[in-house]
């Protein structure tokens, strides 16, 4: 293990360690930071890059330590040091600087010295780096340089458009950006100021794809972008320039078009380009695209970059990076789902019915949360368990920290990653970008208005395919125009046999010992969303004097049911992962309007009361309740609407509107399922 | 009647620990020899410091009254002490105007390991650079220290304007002498400043002062107080927060080790523990000033070599009685005798000629 430290004990000198440290770790280093010295306030996108890399490093066997920034070195860290070291007496020292005099690198070398009872190698970058750092860096700034540049760009290069604050002030800018993006040759992607991407966000240009200086660091940012501009007066900050140089290293594009052309006063192998960002696709086209290979392969000779390969320090300071795994057979990819818990289990029964449509069922995995795992194991694939949001964490995304590092045992570059999920998690856009992984977001529709909120319209970006389930009635679609990435696909829903339906309703009489005439099930929920317990109650009490009826309340394994529920006589509350068994066998049901549960009801013809959720992130239930309603094929009913709810319940018990709308289902025109257009596209990406 | 012969001290007088005591002993030794004047320098390196203790009682008790940052310093023997004051400065604007220029080296040249511990040619230059000098003598401390500066002067013949005084410009230790106890007990101490390189790993330190002993005291501890190293049964001092006299009262053994990367040039807090009439354990290197007079070891053989003289006082007696007799060579009449020629204006030109 080798340990990363920094002289000072500052936020910036940490992350610069913090930055030095997953290079190396990308090399294959075993590489820790020292837990000890967390500074408060960390950005989100550190806490993340951390989670691989703390470590208390009093109980690790060191096999070296390096020391950043050993130009200005604190009592605080050479106190650290000699306890560390304790554990560790032969591990070799290494410090790392920039010493404007034989004096400042003198008196590096024995401080430290003093202070471990050891001699360091010392490694002074002013003297080895060739030209300046166009910003002020914490770390070493050093690259990993590749061999050659790209072979080629690809067919729709990611571009990374860097603008500095006062720029993004000018009151053009926004809608030049959001002008230069629609332009054909590229992707764009702004990285801007966490207050400007804001403004971004609450402007008519909210869908551009924008990233705040902080929020991907820039060793991962670097490996999605295919080229980058810099615009403004200079380079906004350390990690937009850490940025251009690991850009740089991979004989990448780096467009100059800052004011002062800082990346050439640096000496840095930068193109200098126009300072009109309106200017920038024309420039692309004309100078930057043509001749995107010649512009790498002489980035990569310049004595700026090769001054600053990271190859040079592991050499000096003899640090051997382990061979490299070589790919072997088993190394193919494979189809990785992960699917959020949502309210329910939706997506992850969505994910397990296109993965069953898949050819290659040997090459499935699925990264999972707690409450689906079971399920998905139940359709015999693998899951990985995640771990579930808790109040008991500190910050809201604390779990999601960990489902990064899951994720990176799971997802790697050959692999296809589907997510399933409203809300993208940072994981998932983290994992796309460090692994370079392909990516699909299964994102079901039907939002409502004013829904669309800015973290999908961002990230939809990230993924390479975006696949649409869609709802079963066309009022419910949404007609976006043409996108080329987003792929609709018919509903993905669990179309049961009918023949069961008596069957099931016999295994039920035998399992609840219960001559039951009539059968209605209930489903409203996990009760995460809204509480349904007095709707519950309600109903129960209602049927409760009814002879020769059954009805069960019918819930997730881990979904919310208030114990009251288990003291009546016709009601028994079942705990199932196959609800729509339960339903098929139903009279009818009353139900929610999730797009699963109302799916599985209108495709396996079920008479349903639906009670939608109402809840203002969830997507638009009242809609999807309305258009059944609207075709007879179901009531919708206002979920405080007791009154209603009774009359409707009394009504279908007491005459045959359930066996109408049963009929009415039955002679009703659906689209075909989705599931196995998803599998195919999917398959399509994977190769 | 001829003026007086007059020399001349530059230093910055905050520098804590060794060099102001070595200091303040130099100038009683010399006072009534010369018209004595002290050129203070507030360097970088002690920026925020106070003077030391050591040199404000002398310069009272003298009644010198110190010149700070003059522009020229003019004298028949100017004396600089520890040009490392100068590590940090860029510029040193002074000029000196001397037929004799002393450097007294106190820090070593090079380190264990062969590397300088500062920048010595930039030091030396802005002193080699600053006014009219006849001669530049670089002056070593010990035989070790002058051992570093040869070698160092040997590798560069740009600083051949500087030559290497031949006797040693040994510290100077009056102290009064007070005659060891005869029932000596586990009983021990170390003082020093509390730089880092002034201790060992602190393994070693364990090894040096355990549990079992009666007492161990640690003056200078500020690092392990601000580090909260944990050790219930070390009494740790901040540096000068008990005066030496206290200090030695609550030991009998002196136990110095400091870094591995670190040798000391002289041994000040050595000759301290002797004078007080403690025994002295230390290593090798540290122990090359004093001969006999101190015994050498390393950390792991510590406690047997105290057990050993706890069980035999008159041991003990007889290894400190004999260590205050070496203490002789480093006597304010040495001093004056060795560097007699220095002094005088008739000794002093004929060296020049």
């Amino acid at each position: 293990m080798i340990l990363i430290e920094a002289g000072a004990r500052h936020p910036r000198s940490f992350e610069g360690k913090v930055h030095f440290a997953q290079l190396l770790a990308e090399r294959g280093h075993r590489v820790a930071i020292d837990a000890e010295t967390l500074p408060e306030g960390l950005s989100r996108a550190l806490r993340y890059d951390l989670a691989t890399l703390l470590a208390n490093v009093e109980e690790t066997d060191l096999d070296a330590v390096v020391v950043l920034g050993a130009e200005a070195i604190e009592d605080a860290t050479l106190s650290r040091l000699r306890r560390v070291l304790l554990r560790s007496p032969s591990a070799p020292i290494h410090v790392i600087g920039r010493f404007d005099t034989v004096q400042a690198r003198s008196h590096a070398r024995t401080r430290l010295a003093y202070a471990i009872g050891r001699e360091p190698t010392l490694v002074d970058l002013l003297s080895t780096q060739s030209g300046t750092s166009p910003s002020a860096v914490a770390s070493p700034f050093v690259i990993p340089v590749a061999e050659a540049p790209p072979k080629d760009l690809g067919a729709l290069p990611a571009l990374y458009v860097i603008i500095t604050e006062d720029l993004m002030e000018e009151p053009q800018t926004i809608a030049t950006l959001g002008a230069v993006a629609f332009m054909k040759g590229f992707r764009l992607s702004a990285v801007v100021s966490g207050k400007s991407k804001e403004r971004i966000r609450q402007s008519r240009y909210a869908g551009l794809s924008v990233f705040h200086f902080s929020e991907i660091p820039p060793w991962i940012l670097a490996k999605s972008a295919d080229m980058a501009a810099f615009f403004g007066e200079d380079v906004p900050g350390e990690r937009m320039a850490e940025l251009a140089g690991l850009l740089m290293g991979q004989g990448k594009p780096v467009i100059d078009a800052t004011l002062g052309a800082v990346f050439q006063s640096a000496g840095a192998p930068a193109l200098r380009g126009p300072i009109d960002v309106g200017a920038l696709p024309y420039f692309l086209e004309a100078t930057v695209l043509p001749n995107a290979h010649a512009i790498g392969a002489d980035a990569l000779k310049s004595a700026w970059v090769r001054t600053r390969d990271i190859a040079q320090v592991e050499a000096r300071l003899d640090l051997k990076p382990p061979p490299r795994k070589r790919p072997t057979d088993s190394d193919v990819g494979q189809a990785v789902f992960f699917p959020t818990n949502g309210h329910g289990l939706g997506h992850a029964r969505r994910c397990a019915l296109v993965a069953a449509e898949m050819p290659k069922q040997d090459r499935i995995a699925f990264a999972a949360f707690p409450s689906c795992v079971g399920m998905i194991q139940s359709h015999g694939y693998p899951a990985l368990p995640l771990v579930s949001r808790s109040p008991m964490h500190e910050d809201n995304f604390d779990n999601d920290i960990l489902t990064e590092r899951r994720l990176a045992r799971l997802v790697g570059p050959e692999d296809h990653l589907i997510f399933d999920g409203g809300y993208i998690f940072d994981s998932v856009v983290r994992t796309i970008k460090r692994t370079g992984c392909r990516s699909t977001w299964i994102r079901r529709e039907l939002f409502r208005p004013g829904q669309i909120n800015a973290i999908e319209a961002e990230r939809e970006g990230e993924f390479d395919r975006v696949i649409v389930p869609r709802e079963c009635f066309e009022e419910l679609n949404t007609e976006g125009g043409f996108k080329p990435r987003v792929h609709p696909v018919g509903p993905i829903v669990d179309i049961l046999d009918p023949a069961g339906r008596e069957g099931e309703r016999a295994r039920l009489k035998k399992a609840f010992e219960r001559d039951f005439d009539r059968l209605v099930v209930t489903m409203l929920g996990s009760g995460t969303s809204s509480d349904r317990t007095a709707q519950l109650n309600a109903l129960c009490l209602q049927l409760e004097a009814r002879p020769g009826l059954l009805h069960l309340i019918v819930g997730w394994p881990g979904s919310q049911l208030a114990p009251g529920l288990f003291q009546w006589k016709t009601t028994r509350v079942v705990r199932t992962l196959s609800s729509a068994n339960l339903a098929q066998a139903a009279d009818f049901v009353v139900s929610a309007a999730g797009y699963n549960s109302f799916h599985e009801l209108v495709y396996n013809r079920v008479p349903t009361i639906f009670l939608p959720q109402i809840a203002s992130f969830l997507d638009d239930q009242e809609r999807r309740a309305a258009a059944a309603a609207d075709r007879g094929i179901g009531a919708a009913v206002g979920p405080e609407d007791f009154l209603s709810l009774e009359r409707l319940v009394n009504e279908w018990l007491e005459t045959d509107q359930p066996d109408a709308m049963r009929a009415e289902l039955g002679r009703l025109e659906l689209p075909s399922p989705g599931a196995a257009d998803a599998a195919r596209l999917i398959g399509e990406a994977m190769g | 009647m001829g003026r007086s012969f007059r020399i001349a001290y530059l230093i910055d007088p905050r520098a804590p620990g060794g060099t102001s005591s070595a200091v303040a002993a130099e100038l009683r030794a010399i006072a009534g020899l010369a018209d004595i004047r002290v050129y203070a320098v507030t360097s970088k390196m002690f920026s925020g410091a106070e003077i030391s203790k050591n040199l404000r009682e002398v310069f009272d008790e003298l009644e010198i009254h110190l010149i700070w940052d003059s522009e020229e310093i003019a004298a028949d023997v100017v004396v600089a002490h520890n040009l490392v004051f100068l590590k940090f400065e860029t510029e040193f604007p002074t000029r000196i105007v001397t037929p004799h220029l002393v450097v007294v080296v106190h820090e070593n040249f090079t380190r264990r390991g062969g590397y300088e511990p500062f920048d010595v040619a930039h030091a030396l230059g802005l002193l080699a650079r600053s006014g009219a000098v006849i001669r530049r003598s670089l002056a070593p401390v010990s035989a070790f220290n002058r051992e570093t500066v040869a070698n160092w002067l040997a590798g560069r013949p740009e600083a051949n304007v500087w030559t290497l005084l031949s006797e040693d410009w040994h510290n100077i230790c009056d102290h009064r002498m007070i005659p060891p106890t005869s029932s000596p007990a586990d009983r021990r101490g170390r003082h020093s400043r509390a730089g880092f390189e002034k201790f060992p790993s602190l393994d070693a330190m364990d090894l040096c002062f355990p549990e079992t002993a009666a007492a161990n005291v640690i003056l200078g501890a500020d690092t392990f107080i601000r580090d909260g190293i944990h050790r219930p049964h070390w009494q740790m001092l901040p540096f000068g927060s008990v005066e030496l006299g206290e200090y030695f009262d609550m030991i009998d053994f002196m136990v110095y080790f400091c870094a591995a990367t670190l040798q000391e040039s002289f041994g000040r807090v050595v000759t301290d523990a002797i004078a007080a009439g403690k025994v002295v354990i230390t290593d090798k290197a540290t122990a090359a000033n004093f001969g006999d007079g101190v015994i050498t070891a390393e950390p792991e053989d510590v406690s047997d070599i105290v057990d050993h003289l706890v069980a035999n006082p008159s041991d003990y007696v007889r290894q400190a009685t004999d260590a205050q007799a070496r203490l002789g060579a480093f006597s304010a009449e040495a001093f004056r005798a060795r560097h007699a020629g220095l002094f005088d204006r008739a000794s002093s030109e004929a060296a020049l000629s």
